[in-house]
């Protein structure tokens, strides 16, 4: 699954994106917060506080609870701040 | 219509007569061009830091530059949409968003909106509805960068959003 990090997200995994082996059992947006938690302290601490945790599935906003396949490319994102 | 993003500073006032010009050899229906051009300052905002941190500091100070991260592919799906909303609520003839991305010095152009229409009342509120739905739907994310080197990742303007929500509610 491709993952893209955005502003101080990427700052503070370090990268902006990446590509991660998922099972079929990582099928919504929280299940795959779960298991990025635990890749790190710089995971855990970008995903600590849900509420400032924005997704977007192939290119559109989500909430959590969205199912999601292996083929999507998921982005992660504080909230949008504008221009 | 055109939806850009500009990784280096771009002229405004060359930006709109290309979009003007685009219509002025064969289409002389055009009787209005609106627009807004948001350029880089040098005082930061009073908006609080974005990242999550406890650092809670939001004393004024001067700007060298803006960061605005970006996420381009949907960046340009969002402003083609609000574009597209525009077209749907006024009798446009053509609407541009160009925006800025990466390093932004002070002073240079964030960003150029602009309306053309038969009528001025269509075109300025065309460029009023685009100007603001730019401000917080697509995904940029806004930097101040200091001249003593501190950075700082803004939070989202609630007056921005509070424009956004007024433009639903009266289209209800």
């Amino acid at each position: 699954m491709k993952i893209l990090y955005f502003a101080w997200f990427a700052e503070k995994i370090g990268k902006r994106e990446e590509e991660i082996e998922v099972d079929s059992s990582v099928d919504t947006i929280d299940k795959l917060i779960y298991l990025l938690r635990k890749q790190g302290k710089a995971y855990e601490e970008t995903f600590a506080e849900l509420s400032l945790v924005k997704v977007a599935i192939n290119k559109k906003i989500v909430e959590h609870e969205n199912p999601l396949t292996p083929q999507d490319e998921v982005a992660f994102f504080p909230p949008i701040t504008g221009g | 219509m055109t939806a850009l993003l500009h990784k280096s500073n771009f002229c405004p006032y060359e930006a709109l007569r290309s979009f003007a010009n685009r219509h002025n050899a064969n289409n002389s229906q055009h009787g209005a061009l609106a627009s807004f051009c948001g350029i880089a300052r040098s005082n930061s905002e009073s908006r609080q830091q974005g990242d999550g941190s406890e650092k809670q500091n939001n004393e004024p100070v001067s700007l060298v530059s803006l960061h605005l991260d970006c996420y381009p592919a949907m960046a340009i799906l969002c402003m083609q949409e609000i574009i597209a909303e525009a077209h749907k609520r006024w009798a446009l003839i053509d609407a541009t968003i160009q925006h800025r991305v990466g390093e932004i010095p002070v002073g240079e152009t964030i960003v150029l909106v602009a309306s053309l229409s038969k009528k001025r009342n269509n075109a300025f509120e065309a460029c009023r509805y685009m100007t603001d739905m730019v401000k917080v739907r697509p995904p940029f994310w806004k930097c101040e960068m200091a001249a003593s080197g501190q950075k700082k990742w803004l939070t989202t303007a609630e007056q921005d959003l509070q424009r956004a929500t007024d433009w639903h509610e009266k289209s209800e």
